[in-house]
């Protein structure tokens, strides 16, 4: 009778331990398997590694909408499907994007950023430059202009070649001798507030000693297409011309290459330090 | 030292220095029992709450988004990103149909009268013909008031031209019969009445999911146009109602802290008040609400009490007057008056409570206060107050028990308490004396 009372208890016991065991196997599978199925990933500018102005992110029966992504920001999709998909990035001025992405159930990440091409500045009609000529180098700020007339602040990061030409200046006005003529380089400026984003200095060096006469400087801008020429190809066709060729001549010279770069051309008289 | 000060002073700075983070919100422009409040429902936040059978707007919108320590609330900085979000608004009640909701052109306004009972929403063409009305209507208005500034400034010159024509005939012994008659038949131009027709104007047409829910719980979502859901834009919705029927409130205005009104929100509640002072009360309807639904009816990320109720000030009441109650009944009948409040060198408070004269001294004003003056000298240190409508039946939940204190304080009685500890030293000095020299 006692051995049977004995045997009854360890029953009980081991049964118990069962019960929690199981218990506890349940709490660890819920707390470690996610059922949500979610995809973090992030989108950026192929040219200046920032923001996407405006983009629209399509995943399934979903999508996002992002206006500074690409600002560091990762994106991400809940409620998702597990198994094949396709990502697809869209915004105005860049060429879609479409990343198959393969999703298993819980947190998916695609560690690489999706780099988005800008393909045009969207209601670019022209190029004003404004100059700071208050430091020891001058400064300049490239606006590209709508046809209604406002600035297009947001837009893609197009690979511009952009080249000046410096020369003093003679009463009339017209050029004097020419103190420099070549490519200039420019940064984006990524900051949220700013109103114009391609900035560039021209070092001064070349021409400190044109005395105290002013400054006329000749500005190309040159707007690649992406998809039809290179950078490097848009150097080899411009460089030349720009530096040493003769200017009167230029326009025709660089129409010959409308379907692959749009150019513009801006001049700045009567600059001269404050 | 130095550093220590350095990393003091800029401590605030760099807690004041925002975050700014880029989120898909849900902007509201809420009914809030007696008007239109705005809040916004941040990305972190998963149910919006509304006033359950009322007009809400509703929009989507990516913002930038901050947290700002000194009030403990986010923000939204609309200044570099203000972009709404087109599609339907999708509304599913809990385990009900769903609705779809377009985006559409609304306005809405407070025609004057009774209060939160007449606000009303206008969509689509109607929403712009009202805008449009009340717009003609203010250039009218604006257009004669300059035509009156013109005639009143001619008027003014014409009359004081008359007067010295007049003064100067009569000293010269002349006959000014004539010119009388003419400064007498002058008449200055009316003043062109300003449009009266709103109690809140018409706001500017705007867009939104324009949302009217009956109390429940719902799930909402935005959706394109090509059936594709808007990430992060699914949320609860808690539409909310009133509990019972609108009961009656008192704003209790004292004459000494007139600014600093206090509210009696029960029947049950007893008014004390200052005897050396006057005071004023406004009577008004109060809903009663689940106070964190309404808390975060008014900022989406407020923190509330789901156990406790508050009530809410919806509308003052039209056609009543106050009675003041003594033990035999009615004492005497208070009417609702516009007051003035003017600033004085003299007196305790820098200010007295005057009468407000539209036609006199205080023409071109507007009243600091309208409100049922009981004048506390007359009816004794205890009355009750309460409505009574058109009829002269009371109203339900009106009375109100005063009890007005003395506003002298007694200040023999103070002497004496602040004596009584050197009287019992002095007694037990005294005593004492008596043992040692016995």
């Amino acid at each position: 009778m006692r051995r049977r009372r004995i045997w009854v208890v360890a029953a009980v016991a081991v049964a118990a331990v069962g019960v929690v065991a199981a218990l506890a196997a349940l709490v660890a599978f819920v707390s470690a398997a996610p059922f949500e199925t979610t995809l973090e990933f992030r989108i950026r500018d192929r040219v200046s590694t920032g923001a996407v102005w405006n983009a629209t992110v399509t995943l399934q029966d979903r999508f996002l909408r992002a206006w500074y992504a690409g600002d560091g920001e990762t994106l991400v999709f809940a409620r998702l499907r597990p198994g094949q998909a396709m990502l697809e990035v869209s915004a105005p001025g860049y060429q879609s994007v479409s990343v198959p992405v393969t999703l298993r159930r819980g947190r998916n990440r695609i560690d690489e950023p999706i780099d988005v091409t800008g393909l045009q500045i969207p209601g670019l009609a022209r190029f004003m430059v404004s100059e700071d000529l208050s430091g020891s180098d001058l400064y300049a700020t490239f606006w590209p202009l709508g046809s209604e007339g406002p600035a297009v602040v947001n837009h893609p990061a197009l690979d511009l070649w952009i080249g000046a030409r410096i020369s003093t200046q003679r009463p009339g006005p017209t050029r004097g001798e020419t103190r420099f003529a070549g490519e200039i380089e420019w940064r984006w400026d990524q900051s949220r507030k700013a109103l114009a984003r391609y900035r560039a200095r021209i070092p001064l060096e070349h021409i400190e000693d044109r005395g105290a006469a002013p400054l006329v400087i000749d500005y190309l801008v040159i707007v690649p297409d992406p998809l039809a020429i290179e950078r490097d190809e848009v150097a080899a066709i411009v460089t030349a011309a720009w530096t040493d060729g003769e200017p009167a001549s230029l326009p025709a010279y660089l129409a010959r290459y409308a379907d692959r770069f749009d150019f513009y051309v801006y001049t700045s008289w009567s600059l001269s330090r404050p | 030292m130095l550093a220590v000060i350095a990393t003091v002073l800029a401590t605030p700075a760099q807690a004041d220095s925002h975050d700014r983070d880029e989120q898909l919100i849900h902007s509201l422009i809420v009914f809030n029992g007696s008007g239109y409040s705005r809040t916004f429902s941040a990305g972190s936040s998963d149910t919006i709450y509304l006033l359950a059978d009322t007009d809400n707007f509703v929009t989507l919108r990516k913002t930038f988004v901050f947290y700002r320590p000194a009030d403990d609330a986010l923000h939204t900085d609309t200044t570099l990103l203000d972009a709404p979000v087109d599609g339907f608004l999708e509304i599913v009640a809990q385990g009900g149909a769903a609705q779809s909701f377009s985006m559409q052109d609304y306005t809405y306004y407070n025609l004057r009268g009774d209060g939160a009972a007449r606000w009303r929403t206008a969509t689509g063409p109607e929403a712009h013909r009202v805008y449009s009305d009340y717009t003609q209507e203010l250039r009218a208005y604006r257009e004669g008031l300059d035509a009156y500034r013109l005639d009143r400034a001619t008027y003014e010159y014409m009359v004081a031209e008359l007067e010295k024509r007049i003064e100067q005939q009569s000293r010269e012994g002349g006959d000014t019969a004539r010119m009388e008659d003419v400064l007498r038949g002058l008449a200055a131009p009316a003043r062109p009445e300003f449009p009266d027709e709103y109690a809140a104007a018409p706001v500017r047409v705007d867009r939104a999911f324009v949302v009217n829910l009956p109390p429940g719980s719902y799930r909402t979502r935005l959706v394109r146009g090509d059936g594709k859901v808007l990430e992060g834009s699914e949320k609860t919705i808690v539409a909310f109602g009133r509990f019972g029927e609108p009961t009656v409130g008192y704003e209790v205005i004292p004459g000494d802290k007139w600014n600093r009104p206090v509210e009696s929100n029960s029947r049950h509640s007893v008014v004390y008040v200052d005897g050396s002072s006057d005071l004023y009360l406004v009577a008004y309807h109060q809903h009663e609400f689940i106070d964190l639904y309404y808390e975060k009816l008014l900022r989406n990320d407020a923190r509330g009490s789901p156990g406790l109720r508050r009530q809410v000030f919806v509308q003052e009441i039209p056609g009543v007057r106050m009675a003041v109650l003594g033990p035999g009944g009615r004492i005497a009948t208070i009417d609702k008056l516009p007051w003035f409040v003017q600033q004085e060198r003299t007196g305790s408070h820098g200010y007295r409570i005057v009468p407000f004269d539209p036609k006199g001294a205080h023409r071109d004003r507007e009243p600091s206060l309208q409100a049922s003056h009981v004048d506390l000298d007359r009816y004794g240190p205890r009355f009750r107050v309460a409505l009574v409508d058109a009829r002269g039946d009371m109203v339900a939940g009106s009375m109100r028990r005063i009890r007005v204190l003395d506003g002298s304080p007694r200040v023999g009685a103070l002497v004496l308490l602040a004596l009584l500890p050197s009287a019992v030293g002095a007694g037990m000095a005294v005593a004492r004396w008596r043992i040692t020299s016995a």
